[in-house]
Parts: structure tokens; C-alpha cells; sequence
């Protein structure tokens, strides 16, 4: 699906407050710029460990090679699968677990050209 | 980087500290620039495993995926490769191989085996876990030495237009052989009853001697044309194992009932067995097609020789088959060409001799190629014609030329 598709912040915005889903958002390095409350409370992630910080972090290790290589082409082509529809992932809590959850990741192109990221998170596992 | 150690020489001195900074600057605005470069070289890279067309998985000695390209997502789950990452492969696909020697291609999955240390390919079909089966793949695989460990890569790939044709020749075969066996049998067996009434006229059996013979070329071609396409799409169904070629030469001489054949050659290899790998079988047949196409296109006259050579500066060995023949000999090309399917030579013509199929001297090249050996043909003018000499050559095995003889040597049982 290719991200020039409609940008959907105001979905992600419903999304988020709606059913208080987990949330982040990057910049077009892919360094995580915010996290919400639901977020650090289904991950452990505090704001200090992980804004500033790659969006690989929230990736188990082994998933970081192919996040890192599917991002570096995403700069070249603009071009991606993974964008506007639900995937289901691993996600990497602080304390080093991994969560199955749905991620729903959108992009926006700036004026000025370049791009931002933001993601839904829906854990598929209990965390309690 | 590099600032933690300079401060505390130039915490008395701003000039210093400026300069300092600068440093960390220029360190930082390089370190950006090689990251980013870093970042374009990984993207291209994966803009090129992306487009291709060829699936392509790189797994651990578990079996899991550490690395995917776009069309290996597509092929096994239909995502994104990231979502291939630590998967195994056995929970994402089974293996399906289409060819007779599929043991290598089995381990490949299995994670109680080590990752093969050598490369292979086959042809599969994958059967994933939502129960779809995919058309037949040829899969490749090779290992990957990395330092920290070993890997293998797998490519998986739609069979060319070429091999599918090939294949759909195969099964046609296939099916027109099967279909074909049985009213042949029939027409055989009640021509055999009709040979057998009493008081038939001369002309009568003689025709049905003549319709009998007809009927075995047909099977024989069927047969021949039969192995030669099943050959051609998979060398491997053939039962590979290393055999000592003089006692198997031995065992097809004693089974002759033909006469007009000489040996040569065959005592002075007595103490020296020549360990070749080939299928026993096999090796019997190509015997049977050279001799007969000798025996066609002889003199009748002349023996046919059987030579052997053991060749060791070559490390191979050589099967001569050599029959006098009326005529001047042929160019090479004409030669060449007699190699290949349907294709005769000039039959001797006396009036018992049934025209074979053209297909012997095709099948037999196939089968010795399946050997990674070669046939020729060679003429060359004689005083009362042409000599044709059918030239088999086979490599001898890596341990019989060290000098090791295995146990079985010299037992062979077909």
C-alpha cells in the first residue's frame, strides 16, 4: 500500500483518545518525538528512556535489522507496506518481554518534505 | 564522543572549551553524515532484494528467519518481511520436493540436522500453513559462513517457461506410457497366439513375425522416450553409487547371447578396479543401446570390439564400443547429430533388420551426462569402409584414484 495515501492523524487522534490505545509518534529519522500515557502503561516505556531514541527500541533485537532496512528504503522510495493498515508485530516492553500487538502506522509529508510517523498500538496478549 | 576527555584539560580555559565544542560539533556532524549515508547504502540495498522477483530467506541452525526480502513475505505469509523475523521455518511452510533425490532438500527444514555445509537445488512445491500449496518452485540453497556463526541462505523461484514445458512433456510421457502399456501387451499376446496356429502360410507369419517386431519397436520407443524426458527433468532418478566398472562390464558380457563381439582390454584391469559412480541399471541399458546401434550399423561381418581403458592422468575411464561399416565416414557434425533424438544413421540394409527408434544413442548420451560423463562418436576410413567408434568416458571416483578401494568392489549384483 503506498504511504500517499490520505493522511489519517485525525483518525489516530480518534483512535487514541477513543479507546485510549497506546501511542507514538517519530520523527523522519525515526526517533520517537511522543509517547501517550498507555503507551508507557502497556509497555513500562517512561518518556525518558525512550523519547530522543530509535523506534527500534520498541522492536525485539531480532526484528531491528529488518526495521532499520524497510525504514532506510522508505527514505529512498517513499514507498511502503507496512503503512495504513494493521500488522501484527512484537512489541518490546522496558523490561525486556515482547507483546504480540496490531500496530496501525501512518505518515504524513510536511511542507517542507519531510515525513512523520505515528502508530496505534493494540496488544493482542493480556498484560496484565 | 571525545568531549568527556577533553574537558577536564580545559575547564580553566574558554578559548580551549570553544575550541572543545567545535570538535564535538565536527565529530557529531560527521558521525550524522556517515549514519546517513549508512542509512541510504542499507535502503538501497533493501530497494534491491525488494524488486527482486526470487524469494529470499536467510535462516539460523534453528531454522529461524533473520533476514527476508519483499517476495519471501509475499510468498510464505503474504506481509512484510519484518513480520518473517524470528519466525521458523517449519511453523511457516512445509516442503513438498518433485524430484526422486529429495533427501538434502528434507533436512533443510528439520532443525534436529545441522545446516548443510554445501549448496543444492531442487524443485518443490511449498505447502503453507493456511493450507494453499504453491506451483512448483525451484529452490537453491547455500551456506552462509558469517563469524559468529553459520547460515543459510534459500531462494525460492518460479520454474523458467523452459522447465515447466519440460516438466508437462514429462508428465505426458508419463500418462501416453502408462496408457500405452496395456493394449500393447494385448496386441502382443494375441499376435504371439495367431504365430502359434499350425499350417499358416509362409507369407502369413512371416507378416506376423514383422508386426511383432513392430509392435516391440513401438514399446522400446515408448519406453526409450519414456526415461529420456524423465531424465532430462531430473538426472537424480537414477540410483547414484559407486561400482566397479570392470565387474559390472563382466556381468553384462556373460549375459550376451551375441557372438559377433571381441574384448579387448578387459584382463589387464584385473588387479586395478575402476570405481565409477553411476547406476548399475543404467550403466546395463547404455551397454544394450551402443551394442545394438553397433550390431545396426555393422558390417556383419566383422566382431564388434569391446575396449576398456583406464585413463589416469585423465582420472577416467574409457568404454570403447567398434564396428566396421560400409561406406565412407561422415563429417563430424552428421556424427554429432546422430546423438540426438530421431535422428538415424545409414541402416544395414538386409532385409531382417528392423529400423530402431532413434532414440538409443539420445538416451544413452542422457544417462552417461547423468554420470557426469560424456559420449562421442568417431569414424575414420577403413580399407573396406568406415570404423564408427561409440566413445563412453566416465570420471573415477576421488577415493578409487587415492588408491582406496571400497569393500564392495568387485561384488557388484544387478
Amino acid at each position: 500500500m503506498s504511504s500517499q495515501e490520505v493522511w489519517t492523524e485525525e483518525r489516530i487522534q480518534v483512535l487514541r483518545e477513543q479507546e485510549n490505545l497506546p501511542f507514538v509518534r517519530a520523527d523522519s529519522a525515526g526517533i520517537v518525538q511522543e509517547i501517550n500515557h498507555r503507551f508507557h502503561e502497556v509497555y513500562g516505556w517512561r518518556d525518558d528512556e525512550l523519547i530522543g531514541e530509535s523506534l527500534g527500541l520498541i522492536l525485539p533485537p531480532s526484528f531491528r535489522d529488518s526495521h532499520h532496512a524497510g525504514f532506510a528504503r522508505f527514505q529512498l522510495t517513499e514507498v511502503s507496506k507496512v503503512l495504513n493498515h494493521p500488522l501484527k508485530l512484537a512489541t518490546y516492553c522496558s523490561d525486556g518481554r515482547a507483546i504480540d500487538s496490531e500496530h496501525f502506522i501512518v505518515a504524513e509529508k510536511k511542507e517542507d518534505g519531510s515525513w512523520s510517523f505515528a502508530a496505534t498500538l493494540r496488544p493482542l496478549t493480556s498484560t496484565t | 564522543m571525545g568531549v568527556g576527555h577533553l574537558r577536564p584539560h580545559c575547564v580553566h580555559s574558554l578559548p580551549q572549551l570553544d575550541q572543545a565544542a567545535d570538535v564535538s560539533q565536527s565529530a557529531n556532524s560527521s558521525d550524522n553524515a556517515l549514519i546517513q549515508q549508512l542509512r541510504q547504502s542499507l535502503g538501497m540495498l533493501q530497494v534491491a532484494f525488494d524488486a527482486a522477483t526470487e524469494a529470499m530467506l536467510i535462516v539460523d541452525a534453528e531454522r529461524q528467519v533473520h533476514w527476508a526480502n519483499q517476495a519471501a513475505a509475499e510468498l510464505l505469509l503474504g506481509g512484510v518481511p519484518i513480520q518473517l523475523a524470528n519466525r521458523k521455518l517449519d511453523d511457516l511452510m512445509a516442503l513438498k520436493p518433485e524430484q526422486v533425490d529429495a533427501k538434502a532438500m528434507a533436512v533443510l527444514l528439520d532443525r534436529r540436522h545441522p545446516l548443510p555445509n554445501a549448496s543444492g537445488e531442487g524443485r518443490c512445491r511449498i505447502a503453507l500453513n493456511g493450507g494453499e500449496q504453491s506451483a512448483s518452485l525451484l529452490l537453491r540453497w547455500r551456506p552462509v559462513e558469517l563469524i559468529q556463526a553459520q547460515f543459510l541462505l534459500l531462494t525460492f523461484r518460479d520454474l523458467s517457461p523452459d522447465e515447466q514445458a519440460l516438466i508437462q512433456q514429462q508428465r505426458f510421457m508419463t500418462d501416453l506410457t502408462h496408457e500405452l502399456r496395456t493394449p500393447l501387451a494385448i496386441v502382443n499376446g494375441n499376435l504371439q497366439r495367431l504365430s502359434r496356429f499350425k499350417g499358416l502360410p509362409s507369407a502369413a507369419r512371416s507378416r506376423l513375425a514383422m508386426a511383432g517386431e513392430e509392435v516391440d519397436r513401438i514399446r522400446r520407443l515408448i519406453e526409450h522416450l519414456s526415461l529420456l524426458t524423465r531424465l532430462k527433468v531430473d538426472p537424480a532418478l537414477l540410483a547414484f553409487g559407486e561400482h566397479d566398472l570392470l565387474s559390472l562390464i563382466k556381468l553384462w558380457t556373460e549375459a550376451l547371447q551375441e557372438p559377433a563381439i571381441s574384448l579387448d582390454g578387459l584382463e589387464q584391469l584385473e588387479i586395478t578396479p575402476c570405481m565409477v559412480g553411476l547406476d548399475p541399471n543404467g550403466l546395463l541399458l547404455v551397454l544394450d543401446l551402443l551394442l545394438d546401434n553397433a550390431l545396426r550399423h555393422g558390417d556383419g561381418t566383422n566382431p564388434i570390439q569391446l575396449q576398456l581403458r583406464r585413463l589416469d592422468q585423465q582420472s577416467c575411464v574409457q568404454i570403447s564400443i567398434k564396428n566396421h561399416g560400409a561406406g565412407v565416414p561422415v563429417s563430424e557434425s552428421i556424427l554429432k547429430s546422430w546423438l540426438n533424438p530421431f535422428i538415424r544413421g545409414r541402416l544395414r540394409r538386409d532385409g531382417r533388420q528392423v529400423e530402431g527408434a532413434g532414440l538409443g544413442l539420445a538416451l544413452a548420451r542422457e544417462l552417461v551426462m547423468a554420470w557426469e560423463g560424456t559420449l562421442i562418436l568417431e569414424q575414420s576410413a577403413v580399407m573396406d569402409g568406415s570404423l564408427t567408434t561409440a566413445l563412453l568416458t566416465l570420471p573415477i571416483s576421488p577415493a578409487a584414484r587415492d588408491g582406496e578401494v571400497p569393500v564392495n568392489a568387485q561384488k557388484d549384483q544387478v
